[in-house]
């Protein structure tokens, strides 16, 4: 079984400016794969090359098992895809819209249109244009559904749904998708949000993918110890730092290789104390941790003293 | 620190400088190039006062429309809400701006004029008689000063019109078609009122009604020409109505509440009923069946419109001509003159706008991914909006035009086969092919522009342009048939359309064109 | 049965589900034989990957607190294994050793914590509480 999608050393930038540098990820078949980065971070960008619809400047691309910059309009016809805050035509209505999109697709179920619009309580007759936000999201999931495709790809389509309809969506999305082995690739910026659904999340940052894995095995491995500074520096070298916090002469240090640190300190007779991250904390440690390089050395109390006196 | 009015200033000058200055530019170049035609000094004089007023006009409805629903289009009239000044200022401004806009291309042009005066004729060249005082109003002596007092403010009336109808509508398309029909129909009345009160005695000072009309003032000038007491009644009347337009425009602007909020009032009420029509008819045969319903439904409504306009206007225009000069009843010919006159000029306009309509929606960013991200060649969509686009723009304003001939024919009571013959079909291809290109041209300026306001000046002076080409390539070539006048014209309008064809292609297929 | 996730929190949210089901077995209000809702309905209703369910409901499984019968569904099992009870037991105790060293922290001396332990004991509500399971022990072994 080859993967649904793989990206390896993928280049890409705009003018100047470079957004994705030397990127590689892979999403197997059936897998919800979450992509997760910061505004901004290249989310968009990855799934507009994905689809054809932006080329690359270097490396390699293969969805579906076509190449987007080669076929585009094979990987489209059985790839599902909701662009993020997607706007559509105002002045369609429901109904007509479904019938403008359905001939493009050779596999076009209509029933199965049919059957998510009673599902997702769609107005048949009402103009697009006044529909409410909830509603053009479903909207557009039954345009991106209904031809039954291999690969569904989702832009924080959460984005602007209030807690209510996103709970809704994941919902939709196990039941609907999940539930019958399509693959998911959905990007969003809120880790805790596509928890309960994803199988695997990768966060991107700095124009790569930083990690890859499922969300317990994140949590086991990215942890914060608190230990004086001196503990610190014996060892430094051995632990994998996303983020570095010194305070008077205590340091906090968010690792992600949580397991072997915890043995090395227990090793070393070192007292510490073991911090759970929530996934927002997580998040944050790797795309803006920082490592507290100014102060590495601790300042001795006499010294305070003396300017103090 | 900036105070409100100064940061609305700053806003709306970054928004229209370069449209000014390509108003400007368009202006002084089609004077130039229409000058350059004719080898008569005195022309430049009678082709700078119609370009004047064309251009006048023309900043008046685009910067009227841009001014009524620019926001509205672009979703950013929320955000002038939330500012913690009143819309009504933001309003101000940009009414300043357009008559700015307004102003600054006749002042250009008729500076443009004075200069080329006093270079190549030291001052010498005179205008025309015909244009010379006895078309001046308010005894003014010199000519530019009497296109100035006469063209400024009739584009300004306009401007006026555009504004108080076109206020909040969705898009410019939409308030371009709400103020014209509003224009139409205040002359179609006016026209209808003065035939029904005829015969009756009614006193001279009842045509100061027609001050309040758009462009009204002009012939009243001329009309009270002896009477300084009428002429300021008109002042008078023109001030009142045309400010009260713009009071309305200032103060509805942004005084609306979005879309989106007005639906979760709407929708509990709605859903119930319609949950019970619940019926989903099959999808479309087919992928071509499907892109051309959808062109058809965007271009009709315009090509419609234009429809009925011409046939509105025909039936002002007889009115208002039921009588030749010599009190003779309207001949046939002269009712077909007027039908064609008509359908001429509101086809040209309407096969501009629709021309700009094509891919005014689809080369939207926010809708640009809904369609290109599905499997649709874009070779296809692109053939299919361009073809259903003309197809549905031509075939309306013909309608309008063939009822426009047969109520000719009934009116007269003649045979009007035998008025059209070899040289009126050929003057109706001519014009068609005129439209077509017109359409072509916007269409074109629109996909690579991507502003309704820049590809709307750059699609009408597209015409001048080609017949400035041809006028060169003629004199380069002198061909001496017809045959060989006519082959010369074939070869350089395919040549235009090709190019315009490929340009429009290659925008649309990588998305090339200005991002703002 | 009604079951919550806390999004956003340290624990996991498959830790979450496991304590939730374990509490709601050690409670009573989940009998032994009950049925619990296929992976399919509990992901739905909770808005959770069907996978980490099916974790949940395995782990559970193989604890010896739930059987998951191949066909049939997912039930309590009859008599939870003295291995289920013997982790859970552990993991009160790692519990214990947290408040304990909060305790420490306040200032508290062990005697003091221990007479807060038996103040808690003591509270009306807690007797109750203890006063059902026991009832409810005496129905299940009458002997």
């Amino acid at each position: 079984m080859s993967a649904a999608i793989e990206m390896h050393a993928v280049d890409k930038a705009f003018r100047r400016q470079r957004v994705l540098a030397d990127m590689s990820l892979k999403v197997e078949q059936g897998q919800t794969f979450a992509f997760l980065g910061r505004n901004g971070a290249g989310k968009t960008t990855t799934i507009r090359m994905l689809l054809g619809l932006l080329q690359r400047d270097a490396g390699a691309i293969s969805v579906l098992g076509i190449d987007p910059a080669e076929d585009p309009l094979a990987i489209r016809a059985r790839t599902g895809y909701l662009a993020e805050d997607q706007e559509m035509y105002g002045w369609m209505r429901v109904d007509e819209i479904i019938r403008f999109v359905a001939p493009f697709y050779g596999t076009w179920d209509h029933d199965l249109a049919l059957k998510y619009v009673r599902e997702f309580e769609l107005p048949l007759a009402q103009k697009i244009k006044t529909l409410s936000k909830g509603q053009t999201v479903r909207l557009g999931l039954v345009l991106a559904l209904a031809h039954r495709p291999e690969l569904v790809i989702l832009d924080d389509p959460a984005l602007g749904l209030d807690p209510v309809m996103r709970r809704q969506f994941n919902r939709d999305l196990i039941t609907h998708l999940q539930g019958e082995g399509r693959t998911v690739f959905y990007s969003s910026h809120l880790l805790y949000e596509v928890e309960p659904v994803a199988d695997v999340v990768a966060i991107l940052d700095g124009g790569r993918v930083v990690r890859q894995t499922d969300t317990e095995t994140l949590r086991r491995d990215v942890k914060q110890f608190v230990l004086s500074s001196s503990a610190l520096a014996a060892v430094r070298d051995d632990l994998a730092m996303l983020d570095l916090q010194h305070a008077n002469d205590e340091a906090a240090v968010t690792v992600e290789n949580a397991g072997a640190a915890t043995a090395l300190l227990g090793r070393e007779g070192l007292e510490h104390r073991v911090v759970d991250l929530n996934l927002d904390e997580i998040f944050a440690a790797y795309v803006s941790g920082t490592i507290d390089q100014a102060s590495a050395a601790p300042p001795s109390l006499a010294a305070v003293g003396e300017e103090e006196g | 620190m900036q105070t409100t009015w100064q940061a609305l200033i700053w806003k709306e000058w970054r928004e229209h400088r370069w449209k000014i200055a390509l108003l400007a530019l368009a202006s002084v170049g089609t004077w130039a190039a229409l000058s350059l035609m004719v080898h008569d000094p005195h022309a430049m004089f009678t082709v700078a006062g119609g370009v004047t007023a064309t251009f006048g006009s023309l900043a008046a409805v685009l910067l009227g429309i841009a001014a009524a629903a620019r926001e509205q289009a672009t979703g950013t009239v929320g955000f002038l809400q939330k500012l913690p000044a009143s819309p009504r200022r933001a309003a101000a401004v940009k009414v300043a701006f357009a008559v700015l806009g307004i102003v600054v291309p006749v002042a250009i042009t008729l500076a443009a004029v004075w200069l080329a005066n006093g270079l190549l004729f030291a001052g010498q060249a005179q205008p025309n008689t015909y244009d010379q005082i006895h078309n001046t109003p308010l005894g003014i002596q010199n000519w530019y000063a009497a296109v100035a007092v006469t063209t400024i403010p009739g584009a300004l009336t306009v401007l006026a019109w555009m504004l108080a109808f076109g206020v909040n509508r969705s898009d410019e398309i939409r308030a371009a078609a709400t103020g014209f029909l509003a224009m139409v129909l205040a002359a179609g009345a006016f026209v209808l009122a003065a035939e029904l009160l005829e015969g009756t005695s009614i006193p001279r000072e009842a045509s100061l009604a027609a001050a309040a009309l758009p462009w009204g003032l002009v012939p009243l000038l001329d009309v009270f020409r002896e009477l300084p007491g009428m002429l300021w009644a008109t002042g008078v009347v023109v001030a009142l109505v045309h400010g009260g337009f713009v009071w309305r425009y200032v103060s509805r602007f942004g005084r609306t509440v979005p879309v989106r909020l007005q639906t979760v009032e709407r929708k509990a009420a709605r859903t119930a009923v319609q949950s019970a029509a619940d019926w989903l008819a099959p999808p479309r045969r087919s992928p071509l069946a499907a892109m051309a319903w959808k062109q058809f439904r965007e271009s009709t409504p315009l090509a419609v419109l234009g429809g009925v306009l011409v046939l509105g206007l025909f039936v002002i225009v007889v009115i208002a001509n039921r009588f030749e000069s010599s009190l003779r009843l309207l001949s046939v010919s002269d009712l077909l003159e007027y039908a064609g006159f008509v359908w001429a000029m509101i086809g040209f306009a309407i096969a501009l706008v629709a021309g700009l309509g094509v891919f005014l929606e689809d080369l939207r960013p926010e809708l640009q991914g809904f369609w290109r991200s599905r499997p649709i060649p874009v070779g296809l969509w692109f053939a299919v909006k361009l073809m259903t686009g003309l197809l549905a723009t031509i075939v309306p304003l013909l309608a309008g035009l063939a009822v426009a001939v047969l109520a000719a024919a009934a009116l007269s009571g003649t045979n009007v086969g035998a008025e059209i013959g070899r040289n009126e079909l050929l003057w109706a291809g001519g014009m068609i092919l005129l439209q077509t290109g017109v359409y072509l041209a916007a269409f074109t300026a629109m996909t690579w522009l991507r502003q309704p306001i820049y590809a709307g000046i750059a699609a009408t002076i597209s015409p001048v342009l080609f017949m400035w080409v041809i006028e060169f390539c003629g004199r380069m070539l002198e061909p001496t048939t017809a045959v060989g006048s006519i082959g010369m014209v074939t070869v350089i309008g395919c040549v235009a359309g090709a190019g315009l064809l490929t340009a429009a292609w290659q925008a649309v297929k990588h998305d090339w064109g200005w991002k703002h | 049965m009604f079951l919550r996730i806390e999004k956003g929190s340290a624990v996991p949210i498959s830790r979450q589900l496991a304590a939730q089901i374990e509490a709601l077995v050690s409670a009573g209000n989940l009998a032994p034989g009950a049925k619990l809702p296929s992976v399919r309905e509990l992901a739905r209703q909770l808005a959770v990957n069907q996978n980490t369910v099916l974790r949940v409901y395995e782990r559970l499984a193989r604890e010896g607190l739930l059987d998951m019968r191949q066909g049939q569904g997912t039930f309590v099992a009859a008599r939870p294994k003295g291995a289920a009870l013997k982790g859970r037991r552990a993991k009160l105790a790692e519990e214990l050793r947290q408040i304990a060293r909060q305790g420490m922290a306040l200032g508290l001396s062990p005697d003091e914590l221990h007479e807060l332990l038996s103040e808690v004991l003591a509270e009306p509500a807690t007797q109750n509480h203890i006063a059902q399971i026991a009832a409810q022990q005496v129905a299940e072994n009458p002997s």
